[in-house]
Parts: structure tokens; C-alpha cells; sequence
């Protein structure tokens, strides 16, 4: 059965965390998330392999990760990237154009039939305003999102 | 890249010299002689080591890499003669294993080489995955766990540290990187999916009842009867039949043609169409793939 894309981007109140990040900090910041499984904070299955693509391919964009024992791994064949705050010096359009580089890299293998479903979430300032980014869907999708987010941006 | 396939020469020269034992594989399928091909690719796995050992000193990375896609392929071929070897023994079961195999080869060649591009790749491709559509598997489990050790293949590090530079499901020198899980902290669940990372962690009927293969038995029997070849098969297609009910001679009390065996007068009477679920393998219309298609690199 095909699923739907699911797109949102809403103003939100972001934590104390996630504010000294985005107000102080340079590069991106990969977060823990509660499971609703879980109470402990985990790391999505796909934190340290994004971390190390960016590290080896956008080397301009400094990597943090969140300290943390846990990692939650899905045995699913789609991607999970972490919860990730954006910088100071990290424009929303340059991480959504890594975030598709990565996405095209990983699935490089994949077959015909085979699900390409990405899931992530990106919070991010946008003039004085916190925005939240959340998409689930297929990598077709998200190119159309990446494109107009970032000419809706450009405009 | 001087072919499709490999990046180096000397892996290329190799396939040259292994064109016997391919075309001798080919033409075992094409007689339905599968444990036979089965063997040839034996032969291929050891020429490609003893031709990597014998050449093992000196080498940049990409001949290693080249040897590890030579060995994929070889595995490609060894799980395919071993899947339609498995079909005419009614091993059904352990025949969807292999046939994961034989889309686990085909996704790693397509990772790391332009081999998608060839006649072959595009056969073999949309083949497996129509006859996956062949078998009654249609969810899967996946576990939901958390872990909190990961000991990388290649370097023995925590794969999730900045000491270790490999990507999982990376080649390097000839050996792909994965985690070795260490610690497992906690299962949270095992989901029921469409998609799973492995689709060997297949789900038992719920009523407990072993699955039948009714498709797969209607293939068994062209392949035994030799009335249509491996490689004569493009795909399989889910269709639905419409079976007319108004104004058709189906009686009441007949078994209704939907397929779910009640009585039509307690099933789809009152509908215009009864629908029923239908696969049908589609046969390649311009016939038999050629010795060149099959063989290659270009």
C-alpha cells in the first residue's frame, strides 16, 4: 500500500536546549527524542551515519551530537534522521540540499519497487520567528518540498 | 570505469577469462539443468579468489572493491540456479529466502556499479521482484529495539564514535562495513510491516495454518513440464478480474467466483461484478535473452 507524504511547517516554542543552540552555536545539532515507547531519550537509527556523511561531504557544516547511550534501531527499510536544530551559519535551503544528497546516497542500491520513506524534522529561525519542518514521506517528495521551501526562501 | 561493472582492468581481464564458465551457467539455466549452474558459479567464487590472493600485494582499494562486486555477481548467479532448483523441489518456503538473496545481490551490484544499466540487471530485477508477487507473504516483522554498543566490521571501534571513520554499508578494500551489535538495552516491539530492512522475518498465518503456494505451484509445474524457461519469464502482474453476476447462469447456491468461498447467494449477489484477484506471469515478448545479453558488460 502506498503511503501519503506529510508535510508541516509551523511556528513553534522551542526548548531552552534548542534555543542557546540556535542562537549561540554554529553547524547543526543532531537531538535524542522521547520514543513513545520509551521515557529515556534515544538517537534515531540513522544519527551517526548522517553525521559521518556530513562529515566526509559537507565538511563546511560543523556536526554535534547530542550525548547519549541510546539508540533506537527500526530494522525498517527507511531512513530516521534525528531530531536536528540549525545554527547561526546554516541556512535552511544549504541543509535541505545535504539532507537530499545524503537521501540520494543512501538509497543508491534501492530497486524499482523498493520504499524510499524518509522521516525527518528540522528546527530552524527564520527572521524572529522558530519554525519546525516536519516531513514523512518518499524522496520524490521531498525534493518537491526542498525545491519549494527553498524558492519560496529565494522569493 | 572501463565497463559497467568494474573499475579496473585486471577485474575485467578476469571476466574475460571466466566467459567460459558463464556461458557454460547460462546455457545449464537455459536446460534446466539448475544444481549444474549452481556449480559453475562454485568454479567463478574461486577463480575470483585465487585471481584476489594471487594479486593481493600492491593494489589501490578499487581492485578490492571490483573483486568484492565480482564475487556479488557470482553469488547473483549461484543464488539464482539455487532459487529455480528450490522451485522444482517444492521448496517454497526456503525458495522466498533465496529470492531475498538473489534482490540483496542485485541491490549491492546496483550501489556500486553501473550494472543496472545492462539488459541482464533490468531482467533480473523486474523478474525477482514480480515473483515475490507470486508468494502469499505480505507483512512482516521488524524489531523495535534499543541499543547502546556498536562494534564496527572493519576497524573493531565503537562505529558510533568519532574514532571510526566507516559508514555502514560502505565498501572499504574490498569488505563492506556493518555493526556489530554489542549491547542490546531493551526490545520495545516487534512491528508488523510492509517494508522491513529483511523480508526473511516473514509472519505465520494468524490461524496458525501453514501458507500455500497455489502461484508458485502453477510455475513449478511450466518449469517441470519444461514448457516455459527461467529465462523466458519477464515478470508476474496483480490483476483483478471482474466476473459479471447480473444476468450470468451462476446459480445461488454455487460457490460465488470472487474466491472466498462462500455461497454466492451470501456473498456477492446483489453486485454487478464479482472481483477476484488474479496474478499472471507475463512472458518476455521478444523471446529468450541472447548469449551477448547475458554475458555483457557494455
Amino acid at each position: 500500500m502506498e503511503k501519503k507524504d506529510n508535510y508541516t511547517l509551523e511556528e513553534i516554542e522551542p526548548s531552552q536546549n534548542c534555543l542557546d543552540f540556535i542562537e549561540n552555536s554554529e553547524g547543526v545539532f543532531l537531538s535524542a527524542e522521547k520514543n513513545f515507547r520509551k521515557e529515556n531519550e534515544v538517537l534515531k537509527q540513522d544519527t551517526f551515519k548522517f553525521a559521518k556523511w556530513m562529515r566526509q561531504n559537507k565538511p563546511e557544516i560543523k556536526v554535534e551530537i547530542e550525548k547519549c547511550n541510546n539508540i533506537i534501531n527500526l530494522r525498517s527499510h527507511e531512513v530516521w534522521i534525528p531530531l536536528i536544530f540549525l545554527g547561526t551559519n546554516v541556512a535552511l535551503p544549504l541543509f535541505l540540499n545535504a539532507v537530499y544528497d545524503y537521501l540520494k546516497f543512501v538509497f543508491r542500491g534501492n530497486l524499482s519497487e523498493d520504499s524510499s520513506r524518509v522521516h525527518l524534522k528540522v528546527i530552524y529561525k527564520d527572521k524572529e520567528k522558530y519554525k519546525e519542518l516536519d516531513y514523512n514521506g518518499s524522496l520524490e517528495g521531498f525534493e518537491k518540498i526542498k525545491k519549494s521551501t527553498i524558492d519560496s526562501i529565494v522569493k | 570505469m572501463t565497463n559497467v561493472l568494474f573499475h579496473t582492468e585486471e577485474l575485467e581481464k578476469c571476466w574475460i577469462d571466466c566467459t567460459g564458465i558463464l556461458k557454460s551457467y547460462f546455457q545449464n539455466i537455459i536446460d534446466y539443468k539448475f544444481d549444474l549452474a549452481g556449480q559453475s558459479t562454485e568454479k567463478l567464487i574461486k577463480f575470483v579468489n585465487d585471481y584476489e590472493n594471487l594479486n593481493s600485494i600492491g593494489h589501490p582499494d578499487k581492485f578490492y572493491n571490483d573483486c568484492f562486486i565480482f564475487k556479488e555477481y557470482a553469488n547473483l548467479l549461484s543464488s539464482y540456479a539455487q532459487y529455480w532448483s528450490q522451485i522444482c523441489s517444492n521448496k517454497y518456503e526456503q525458495s522466498w529466502d533465496t529470492l531475498q538473496d538473489i534482490l540483496d545481490s542485485l541491490r549491492n551490484i546496483k550501489k556500486f556499479t553501473l550494472f543496472d544499466k545492462t539488459i541482464l540487471f533490468k531482467f533480473l530485477e523486474k523478474q525477482a521482484l514480480g515473483l515475490e508477487k507470486l508468494y502469499p507473504y505480505r507483512f512482516f516483522a521488524s524489531t523495535e529495539i534499543v541499543v547502546s554498543q556498536i562494534e564496527c566490521s572493519i576497524c573493531g571501534k565503537n562505529i558510533n564514535s568519532n574514532e571510526c571513520n566507516h559508514i555502514k554499508g560502505e565498501l572499504y578494500r574490498g569488505k563492506m562495513a556493518y555493526g556489530i551489535v554489542k549491547e542490546i538495552k531493551d526490545c520495545l516491539a516487534i512491528a508488523l510491516v510492509e517494508n522491513p530492512a529483511d523480508k526473511r522475518c516473514k509472519m505465520q498465518s494468524l490461524d496458525g495454518k501453514p501458507f500455500k503456494f497455489p502461484c508458485v505451484e502453477y510455475l513449478t509445474k511450466l518449469i517441470l513440464t519444461q514448457k516455459i524457461n527461467p529465462l523466458y519469464i519477464s515478470h508476474a502482474e496483480e490483476t483483478i478480474h471482474r466476473i459479471p453476476i447480473k444476468d450470468s447462469k451462476i446459480g445461488r447456491n454455487e460457490i460465488c467466483p470472487c474466491g472466498s468461498g462462500k455461497k454466492l447467494k451470501k456473498c456477492c449477489i446483489n453486485k454487478e461484478f464479482a472481483q477476484k484477484n488474479h496474478i499472471e506471469i507475463i512472458l518476455k515478448k521478444d523471446g529468450i535473452l541472447t548469449s551477448n545479453d547475458l554475458i555483457s558488460l557494455n
